[in-house]
């Protein structure tokens, strides 16, 4: 059907408002003198004033009453992942039945969906097990239940004390996964530890069995991801055992798929989908997941378990600034750990119902000692033991959990630690090692081949960039986000989450390969924006809008906006490069790259300019974000709330060359 | 942070017209709107289907600490409830288009209560498509199908959630319905 601009649409449109005023036979005559010569409009207006009076095609009844029988024959699709589904879900939504298994009662909520107590009800044999069902509905494409299915077959063979089987799994009728674990009967490991007041010896000996868990896993070339005492469950009869191996990134990925309009999945406070605090700096950093990242987690486990803190999370930091912290800020020694509690090292979030801190007392009285005789045990060895799992070079780490477990044993029994050595015994590699390929969906995932997304949707104006047609680019729509065409339009730019961080990646259209560029900055990164050279890429993470190399490396430049906040919103490019705008409270403050004072322009609503540089389709909420306009006064302008920027006070507008609007030195202050 | 205490910020915050309070907002609406669209209209032959507009209503009041909040700002809940309605619609729609066509299974036999859907899913489809395409040339006049259709919106509300008088919106709805007339009538028969 022929697209009309606006313009063209206005015409026909005040054409068609008069009509319409007029009394129906009176139109067709009024049309014929006020189009005149233009036969065009004239056709356009006539052929819309039949279709006004024509019968709806439009249905009849709203909407959603429409839509009733369409949505009840399809599957379920993704939800936004705010972990508030809970808040928002229906109530009373518990099932009675999920394939063959009677769901007996709720057990609990996990991350990603309920996990129920069912029994197996097919007559032969009844046996007790835990059913973890999806409570948000997944994308279910061919792909994606191979997928599903391939890795389920795989965490089923799993079969050691230490680890909770994995029994069975499948769909639901409504197309909702579920899978079914062996039934543990217990308590996570730290508050088993804590409750029981085992001693040292007691908790690592749990510890010890713990990695044996983890060791069988890793042979069989399984990484559990996300190692964290609420997975690790310890029976009464003192066997802990891991829970939740692999499935929670299987569940992770898809929830991140939202089908034709990249919907945000946090909200701005963050709610994460790994624990920031469990997760390796090769995690945060979105580099893939190996072992080394299960043995970092085992290194922040017994950290815990010994301390009854964590090195480096801190209760009401962001998870922007635990993220820096585990990238860049040595942990505490854990003998320190205890008593200096405003060092880098952090009390643990309190206990459910409670608010307050432990106290150094009773951690050490959990533990079966005074705050000082826990120091003492804790230093040397112990420390040693800890801090090495915890290094940040994954191959300075221990190799295994074997060895891991190893160690803790020569402490136990009186023997010199490794740990303690020259690190000669912890050359891990000779040379580079490659990390094993394991199977877990990020391994899949890196790939980044599967489901084609046409990188333009429908919802892209069609004159945005590349002239032809519309090109495929393939992508893993589970795990990409925001896709910004640079502006030579041979590269894309886009976010992904791959190891558990929302990191932004370029890559060259055509090609499988993608380019890891914001690896070493904290923080849930968003909407990247080519700079007009197509050399540099801007982004804001945690409040800090950063500037980076399109080809990867260092972080060139930071801007920090001031006054600071947690969020800033849409840093944007002027048309030279230079300098950077963003939002803040309506006002829209910009800054010189090269440095100097920043420019401030409050925002109000003004007259609806419509804005003539790059458009964006009004229902579109992709390429929103402030523009530079065409003029030099306003030199900006704010998305859809139609709020022009003015100067606080108008000055002359000391243009430098190829800059469009007045130099930062026009600074205003309200 | 409940989710009704972080919606009614939001709103007051989108009160004053930030665009951020809008995008955070959104995908709140849209995650409660999706489930319960899931939950309710889930029920085929049931005589109670609620309506749009009770959905969209029920929403706020489940949603938004009504006390603290006042016109404008419902009309601005309202706004967001049916855009995020008609996402959610018509996301079931492309799903359902989906799995018929890449299921790979071969549809044998399709009774008419199928085929009756089927239809439904494609009207939703060249609805939501001409909508964009409306949207590029007249932002305001798709705003009122959105609201008026998807979001089941009293004239009133719509006049309200987009700043317009009222007669406007009536004007509006007419010469949109008539544009899509015009859009659909060759696109749904074309199929």
């Amino acid at each position: 059907m022929q697209s009309m601009t606006p313009e063209r649409w206005q015409q026909v449109e005040a054409v068609l408002d008069a009509a319409l005023d007029l009394p129906a036979p009176e139109r067709a005559a009024f049309v014929e003198r006020a189009c005149g010569s233009d036969a065009e409009l004239r056709a356009e207006v006539e052929r819309l004033l039949a279709a006004c009076a024509a019968p709806d095609l439009v249905p009849e009844e709203s909407a959603a009453v429409f839509a009733a029988g369409l949505v009840a024959r399809t599957a379920e699709f993704p939800a936004v992942g705010s972990g508030r589904a809970d808040a928002a879900a229906p109530a009373g939504a518990r099932p009675e039945r999920v394939g063959p298994y009677r769901v007996l009662a709720e057990a609990g909520q996990g991350g990603m969906g309920t996990v129920y107590l069912a029994e197996r009800d097919d007559g032969q044999f009844r046996m007790r097990v835990a059913l973890k069902l999806v409570r948000r509905g997944l994308h279910l494409d061919d792909q994606f239940v191979r997928r599903f299915v391939e890795e389920r077959r795989i965490l089923a063979r799993l079969e050691h004390p230490n680890v909770a089987r994995l029994l069975d799994g499948g769909l639901t009728g409504d197309g909702m996964p579920y899978y079914v674990m062996e039934f543990v009967d217990g308590e996570p490991i730290d508050r088993y530890s804590d409750g029981r007041r085992l001693s040292l010896e007691g908790r690592l000996e749990l510890f010890c069995r713990v990695c044996r868990g983890v060791a069988y896993a890793h042979q069989n070339k399984v990484v559990h991801r996300d190692l964290k005492p609420s997975n690790i469950l310890v029976t009464a009869s003192g066997e802990p055992k891991l829970v939740d191996f692999g499935i929670a990134k299987l569940l992770h990925d898809a929830t991140l798929y939202t089908g034709e309009l990249p919907v945000p999945t946090l909200t701005r406070t963050g709610q994460r989908l790994l624990t920031p605090e469990y997760a390796s700096p090769e995690q945060v950093r979105g580099e893939p997941v190996t072992e080394a990242s299960d043995i970092y987690a085992l290194g922040v486990l017994l950290y815990e378990l010994l301390t009854g803190r964590r090195p480096h999370g801190r209760t009401g930091r962001t998870p922007y600034d635990v993220e820096r912290a585990i990238l860049e800020e040595e942990p505490t020694r854990p003998s320190t750990a205890i008593t200096r509690p405003s060092a880098a090292a952090t009390p643990r979030p309190p206990a459910r119902g409670t608010h307050r801190e432990p106290t150094p007392a009773e951690i050490a009285e959990v533990r079966g000692l005074s705050p000082e005789r826990l120091c003492q045990r804790l230093r040397g060895d112990l420390d040693a033991i800890v801090l090495t799992a915890l290094r940040k070079e994954p191959e300075r780490r221990y190799r295994s959990a074997d060895d891991f477990a190893a160690d803790v044993r020569r402490y136990l029994g009186g023997q010199p630690v490794l740990a303690r050595g020259d690190g000669a015994a912890y050359r891990l590699r000779k040379g580079a090692r490659r990390h094993r390929v394991s199977i877990t969906l990020a391994t899949l995932a890196a790939a980044l081949t599967g489901l084609g997304v046409v990188l333009f949707n429908r919802y892209r104006a069609p004159d945005a960039i590349v002239p032809g047609p519309t090109r495929r680019v393939a992508f893993d729509a589970a795990l990409e986000l925001d896709p910004v065409l640079s502006p030579d339009g041979k590269r894309v730019a886009y976010a992904a989450d791959v190891g558990g961080a929302m990191r932004l990646y370029v890559k060259e259209i055509g090609s499988e390969r993608a380019v890891l560029i914001t690896g070493g900055v904290p923080g849930y990164h968003r909407a990247p924006r080519w700079s007009p050279d197509g050399r540099h890429l801007a982004f804001q993470s945690g409040g800090v809008i950063y500037v980076v190399s399109a080809s990867g490396g260092a972080v060139r430049q930071e801007v920090r906006p001031e006054p600071s906040a947690e969020w800033v919103a849409y840093p944007a490019w002027s048309p030279d490069g230079r300098e950077l705008a963003y939002v803040q409270d309506r006002v829209i403050y910009t800054r010189a790259l090269a440095g100097g004072p920043h420019g401030r322009w409050p925002c109000r609503r003004g007259t609806r300019t419509r804005s003539r540089g790059p458009r964006t389709a009004r229902g579109s909420r992709s390429s929103r974000g402030i523009q530079p306009s065409p003029t030099a006064n306003p030199p900006w302008v704010a998305p859809s709330t139609s709020a022009t920027s003015r100067p606080a006070r108008s000055g002359s507008d000391r243009s430098a060359a190829g800059s469009r609007f007045a130099s930062p030195t026009n600074d205003h202050s309200t | 942070m409940s989710a009704q205490a972080g919606i009614t910020e939001l709103l007051l915050a989108y009160h004053g017209g930030e665009q951020e309070a809008y995008d955070r907002l959104f995908p709140l609406v849209y995650e409660h709107l999706r489930a319960v669209a899931h939950a309710q209209l889930r029920r085929e032959r049931g005589g109670h289907t609620l309506s749009t507009t009770a959905l969209v209503h029920e929403a706020y009041l489940k949603l938004a600490d009504v006390a603290r909040l006042d016109v404008r700002d419902r009309a601005h809940f309202l706004g967001v409830a049916a855009r995020a309605m008609r996402q959610v619609l018509v996301s079931y729609a492309r799903r359902h288009r989906a799995e018929k066509r890449g299921g790979g299974l071969e549809p044998v036999d399709l009774d008419a209560a199928e085929l009756a859907v089927e239809e439904r899913a494609e009207v939703l489809i060249a609805l939501d498509d001409a909508l964009t395409r409306l949207a590029a040339m007249s932002p305001r006049l798709a705003q009122v199908v959105e609201c008026r259709f998807f979001g089941g919106l009293t004239e009133e509300e719509t006049a309200q959630v987009l700043g317009v008088a009222e007669r406007t919106v009536r004007r509006d709805w007419v010469k949109a319905r008539g544009w899509l007339h015009a859009e659909l009538a060759g696109t749904v028969a074309a199929d």
